[in-house]
């Protein structure tokens, strides 16, 4: 419940800031796989806080952006026989885009894990006997960088971007070793709902 | 009413799947995981489950996992007859949770082995037969729990393959084995002086009264490395293969595995390098197979007459694999297989 809460606190966060400034939401829904091949679906959304323009050039309509942004996520995965993987994450980062489009960008990301065993759990009860442990998952903080690229077709009046993401996270704690590396790849398309030109 | 009859239903659906036990096949295929001391511990169960006989397998280390021991003539062929349960030890492999350095010792790899045992009775029945298989440091881990309270009544038999159940004296040993059986080879083989002199240098230049952890870790080196110059040693070259995993499919995270792995190993080493357990062994009363290659100079089998004397269980027994070093699974596969049935089919319910 308390995760759920936080989830609800993160998203009208987002909604709502999206209310006051932005005056479009962009909902991104990507491929989300960790090392890649184990498969996922992430969705999400995102804000820019602040955003400046570049220098136009002479006889240019178009410019390049300096943003810094705000998204929050709720991600999904499987690695079979292993885990089912839950990520609720925020990133704050630096974007920046070109005149064509093209982009770059850098997000640190912070949130939340959970593990859910791809197998039965069992714990031994005060009496010492077995007892299956249902939907067994240990919930973990997330801490990652990410770096990604893409281009937003904004600039040709579509209101859509397409991105490719590469996290390096780790999951804390872990054992006794204080954190798990974890590498995932995202590879999606952002649609901004009431995006106006 | 109405709710009564949901309730009722979904009360019995609760009640048959909480007491429902896992079919047993032939070719048995599970995940499972053990909840103990803040670790989710997973173990792979494969092989023959109709037959009502489960080997656990201790891997070796510490710092491995339970699947690279799913491998070889050996295992494939006992994999027929049995289901081999391939456990990864607390904090490596793909172990997962949180937990302080205080719940990191070998009596805690002890007590979650004891509640793999009872897991696999709980999800497969209390009529199956339970083994331990512990190899190296497997048979460290797997005399700790022989050792402890009422543990060995769970089980049905203790098999150890070369186990390390005392560091300080497998040192020692190892340090004259090196002596005995390096200058016999340099003595019997002319190409044998310039492999051995270099192993032949370092255990003349050890003082066996007081070993240090780096000695010990080069101990542990020269020992495979001497087992590599000794030609009387076989092979099993049969190149068996039993990964049923794909790259897809395998549990495995290399980056997550190596890290746990050497985590673990580093903060058991002081732990680990004072062991001695050949004082307890008399508290072992289950039947208890001891196998160890001649040629061991990892965990001399030094150690495995010392416990076989010490031991005072009725049932047991000490097979010497005399073509086999550190592995007779690998080394003398057929025999190992043999002598692994005999003590198995004598000792089930």
């Amino acid at each position: 419940m308390k995760k759920f809460s936080l989830f609800l606190f993160l998203l009208s966060f987002l909604l709502q800031a999206q209310a006051q400034k932005q005056d479009y939401i962009p909902i991104s829904i990507s491929y989300y796989g960790e090392w890649a091949y184990h498969p996922g679906i992430k969705i999400g959304s995102e804000y820019t806080f602040w955003q400046r323009d570049g220098k136009e050039k002479p006889n240019k309509d178009r410019t390049h952006l300096h943003s810094f942004l705000v998204t929050g996520n709720l991600g999904f995965y499987v690695h079979p026989n292993n885990h089912t993987g839950i990520t609720l994450t925020s990133d704050v980062g630096y974007r920046f885009r070109r005149r064509n489009g093209w982009r770059i960008e850098n997000f640190l990301s912070l949130g939340y894990m959970a593990a859910i065993n791809a197998g039965e759990t069992y714990k031994l009860d005060a009496n010492g006997q077995a007892k299956k442990v249902p939907v067994a998952s240990r919930s973990y903080l997330w801490v990652g960088a990410v770096f990604g690229w893409g281009q937003d077709l904004a600039v040709h009046n579509i209101p859509i971007a397409w991105f490719l993401r590469h996290t390096v996270a780790l999951q804390v704690p872990y054992n006794t070793m204080g954190f798990a590396p974890r590498l995932y790849i995202d590879i999606g398309l952002t649609y901004c709902i009431g995006r106006s030109f | 009413m109405k709710n009564i009859y949901i309730t009722l239903f979904l009360g019995l659906l609760l009640v048959g799947s909480s007491c429902s036990k896992t079919e047993l096949s032939t070719t048995q295929e599970d995940i499972i995981y053990v909840r103990s001391a803040g670790a989710d511990i997973p173990a792979y169960v494969f092989g023959n489950g109709a037959s009502k006989t489960f080997v656990v397998m201790i891997h070796g280390g510490p710092g491995g996992d339970g699947l690279e021991y799913r491998a070889g003539l050996s295992i494939k062929l006992l994999e027929e007859d049995y289901a081999f349960v391939y456990w990864d030890q607390r904090g490596q492999g793909m172990t997962h949770g949180a937990y302080s350095l205080d719940n990191l010792t070998v009596n805690t790899m002890a007590d979650d082995l004891y509640a793999l045992v009872k897991t696999l009775r709980a999800k497969y029945g209390e009529d199956i037969s339970v083994f331990l298989m512990g190899h190296s440091w497997g048979g460290t881990l797997g005399t700790a729990y022989m050792v402890r309270e009422n543990y060995q009544n769970a089980i049905e038999g203790w098999i150890e393959v070369d186990g390390a159940h005392d560091i300080p004296m497998l040192n020692k040993e190892g340090i004259q084995m090196f002596l005995t059986i390096g200058n016999d080879q340099v003595n019997k083989y002319a190409e044998a002086k310039d492999l051995w002199q270099e192993i032949l240098d370092f255990a003349d230049s050890v003082d066996t009264s007081n070993i240090s952890t780096d000695e010990s870790q080069k101990i542990n080196d020269y020992g495979f490395k001497a087992e590599g110059y000794i030609q009387e040693i076989t092979q099993d070259t049969s190149n068996t293969y039993l990964n049923s995993f794909t790259w897809f499919t395998n549990p495995s995270n290399i980056l997550i595995n190596k890290s746990n792995n050497n985590n673990t190993a580093q903060q058991l080493m002081n732990e680990v390098e004072s062991m001695s357990l050949t004082n307890q062994l008399h508290k072992i009363t289950a039947p208890t197979l001891l196998l160890w290659g001649k040629y061991d100079f990892v965990v001399s089998p030094a150690l495995a007459y010392s416990a076989y004397s010490l031991i005072n269980s009725p049932d047991k027994e000490l097979v010497i694999f005399d073509h086999s070093g550190h592995s007779p699974m690998d080394n003398e596969p057929l025999l190992f297989v043999q002598v692994v049935q005999d003590f198995i089919e004598k000792h089930k319910k």
